[in-house]
């Protein structure tokens, strides 16, 4: 066994009703450690290219980080990943909370499924033994209900619940994953793959320790003690925990980057019924995810002209500004309310929220009307049509089944210039931060392999300023040299091509965006003792790098064989238009130094500048070599990539 | 006048307020009052005087003024 992991992993077949598990050795967890790595691993090897997402062929995988469950803070994550039914590519999400770190207590450090189950069905897996179960009985109902009928039939109030809800049952395209009720895998559309194979829940039950597993559990203890100190009097962790995410508002909407109007805008002219001032009336505390000290959940509760009660996560800002700013709705308990029913109907809060303020902003053009619509008035700031959308998106009902489809799909029915509304890459739709405003995160949402996604990579605001706290603390990773924020340089790409391969690296370890530097809750050394602690390994930030850089080029010859190329990594021509309004007006990028920014970034990866696809020399250097015959040309996409999920 | 500290940057007050007043006798250039409000410089991405954004080092605030100062800005969730 490798230390820090359980060397077993589960493959679960749910057409044969079939489990057994596998294990590997040292030297391949060294390449492969966990969380994306392990999972893409899989994905390449078994995946057949062009396999419908949503048939019994897509391979779901479920797979905690090599430090997930360690006793440190951030150190929750675990991923799902498999062919993604809103992109057609590489699909991939993360979740904190409380399961991942629980898989890893119950002996895995990953789950494969395949298949499909003839009924519904439930996985049962409690300290490295599996069973499924019937869940006839859960199928249609709401997630606190099925994690409480689980609980009882299991007779263990603590087995920690992972399942998807109605929209995951109905293979809408961006269904989401959530576990323990408030947290969420939301990007990708996870849910609607783990619905199509009738796989309601994954429970899971285990009674190991990290620190058993490590190769010095002392040092690890000791690390995970002094950060448990250390991060709360941490400014940024004070932030965390005492504002979170929403705190992000007012900012955003003072530098002109709050998307607002379907990104048309960048400042909200209500943003004072949206802010920070406006959550903390409606904020009922913090929660936190397994052993964190950041505690930077929110909790709402309130019964007011909306209700919303505090079973699920609260809003954080992505969805502060999806559902307010972006559709123009300036009552925060609207919003609130429309980020409890995605919770409940198992939806991804952003694909949601941009595929509303998509239709709203086609229905202002007269591309549809109420005879489209049912009858609803489509208008910015509606926020009954919002909240009646998002149930009929959950259910593929009416004009809910168009936009349970993505905006990418739902504009080429639409037709005109509804294409031109569509805020996305490569069919997902942008998280809440403004290219126009943040160049290096427009790099991001464009070369990603799983289409938009803001997590990919360091903000460009953090390398602003050489004397910050977040500067200074990445230059153990290399980066020294300060640049601006609209910068679109060699800087800005070489700052880029190392944030991408530090956040692989995050994904790959189960550490939260919200730890490791730039955040500098835990600075690279800390990163590395643990790593080292865990493991026995003498790594460096260099190998972590590495490993964070063959997890995105797994990724991208995911995306290779499925026929994704350079012409993919394209960002919506809105965004190289000028923004209409706020302190950033009339700014927008400069599309000729957006494509020699692409085509530098790939030259550092060593991917063909013309073809996107990552080089045989590059491959090979990180040990990919079996891989270089999917990266030399497309195998799928075609009908399968774009096939309508069946009920 | 009226102070708002964004995100973190309420940590450096002795209170950890958000939101506060401050009296000024006189107008006054803005990295002054920011030094005496004892946030760090290199912290502030944003200023903005009564809504509207400002270059630091040449700025001037006076009694009547809202003033928001922000750090720079990261990602959610």
């Amino acid at each position: 066994m490798s230390h820090g992991t359980n060397g077993t992993i589960l493959r679960v077949d749910l057409t044969a009703g079939s489990i057994s598990s596998e294990s590997f050795d040292e030297a391949f967890y060294r390449r492969y450690p966990g969380g994306k790595a392990l999972a893409a691993y899989y994905l390449l090897r078994e995946f057949r290219p062009g396999g419908d997402p949503l048939g019994p062929d897509n391979l779901l995988v479920l797979a905690a980080g090599l430090l997930t469950g360690a006793p440190i803070s951030t150190a929750t994550r675990f991923n799902a990943i498999a062919r993604s039914p809103l992109t057609g590519g590489f699909g991939e999400s993360e979740a904190g909370g409380y399961w991942g770190p629980e898989l890893k207590m119950a002996g895995l450090d990953a789950i494969l499924v395949t298949g499909r189950s003839p009924d519904p069905v439930y996985l049962w897996v409690k300290d490295g033994t599996a069973e499924l179960r019937d869940a006839r009985h859960l199928w249609g109902q709401d997630p606190p209900a099925v994690q409480a009928a689980i609980r009882e039939e299991l007779g263990d109030r603590l087995v920690r619940v992972l399942q998807i809800g109605r929209a995951g049952e109905n293979r809408v395209r961006y269904a989401m994953i959530m576990n323990e009720l408030r947290h969420y895998n939301g990007r990708t559309g996870m849910g609607a793959v783990m619905g199509s194979k009738n796989l309601r829940a994954v429970a899971v039950r285990g009674s190991r320790r990290y620190v058993d597993l490590a190769h010095d559990p002392a040092t690890l203890a000791e690390l995970g003690k002094r950060l448990a100190k250390q991060i709360p009097e941490h400014p940024q962790a004070w932030d965390l925990r005492t504002k979170g995410t929403p705190g992000l508002t007012d900012a955003m909407n003072a530098g002109g980057i709050l998307p607002t109007r379907n990104f048309r805008q960048g400042a909200f002219e209500r943003v004072d019924e949206i802010n920070f001032a406006a959550y903390l009336e409606l904020r009922s505390g913090t929660r936190s995810c397994y052993a964190c000290a950041v505690r930077c959940k929110p909790a709402m509760a309130f019964s007011d002209r909306h209700t919303v009660a505090d079973t699920y996560d609260g809003p954080e800002y992505e969805a502060i500004a999806g559902f307010g700013s972006d559709c123009a709705i300036g009552d925060l308990q609207a919003v609130a309310r429309a980020n409890e029913l995605c919770n409940e109907l198992g939806l991804d809060v952003i694909s949601t929220a941009g595929t509303i303020a998509f239709a709203m902003e086609c229905f202002e053009h007269g591309l549809i009307g109420p005879g489209d619509t049912d009858g609803l008035e489509l208008r910015f700031g509606n926020a009954d049509v919002l909240l009646e959308l998002v149930v009929r998106i959950a259910d593929r009902s009416g004009f809910g089944e168009l936009l349970a489809q993505g905006s990418q799909r739902a504009a080429e029915t639409i037709g005109g210039d509804a294409p031109s509304f569509a805020m996305h890459v490569k069919g997902q739709e942008l998280p809440m931060h403004e290219p126009r405003g943040k160049v290096g995160v427009g790099l991001g949402y464009a070369t990603n392999e799983a289409g938009a996604d803001h997590l990919v990579g360091f903000h460009d605001p953090l390398f602003v300023n050489p004397e910050s706290v977040p500067f200074r603390s990445v230059a153990d990773l290399g980066i020294t040299e300060p640049t601006g924020a609209l910068d679109l340089g060699e800087k800005k790409v070489r700052i880029w091509y190392t944030s991408e391969r530090w956040n692989s690296a995050e994904k790959v370890l189960g550490l939260c965006f919200f730890g490791p530097a730039p955040r500098s809750l835990i600075q690279v050394a800390d990163v590395l003792t643990a790593v080292r602690a865990a493991t026995g390994w003498d790594v460096t930030a260099d190998e972590l790098l590495e490993v964070g850089e063959r997890a995105v080029n797994m990724a991208r010859v995911f995306n290779v064989r499925e026929g994704f190329t350079r012409a993919d990594d394209r960002l919506p021509d809105r965004l190289f238009t000028p923004l209409e309004n706020g302190a950033l007006a009339g700014t927008a990028i400069a599309r000729d130094d957006f494509e020699q920014a692409l085509t530098n970034l790939y030259l550092l990866k060593g991917w063909d500048p013309v073809t996107g696809a990552p080089t045989e020399g590059r491959l090979r250097a990180l040990g990919l070599e079996w891989t270089a015959a999917g990266a030399a040309g497309a195998v799928g996409r075609g009908a399968a990539g774009s096939a309508e999920p069946g009920r | 006048m009226e102070v708002h500290l964004g995100g973190h940057l309420a940590f450096y007050d002795r209170e950890k307020r958000s939101w506060f007043e401050v009296h000024l006798e006189a107008e006054t250039a803005l990295l002054d009052l920011i030094r005496e409000l004892g946030v760090p410089e290199a912290e502030i991405a944003i200023a903005a005087v009564n809504r509207t954004v400002v270059s630091l080092p040449e700025a001037r605030v006076g009694d009547a003024d809202r003033l928001d100062l922000y750090p720079p800005m990261s990602g959610g969730t």
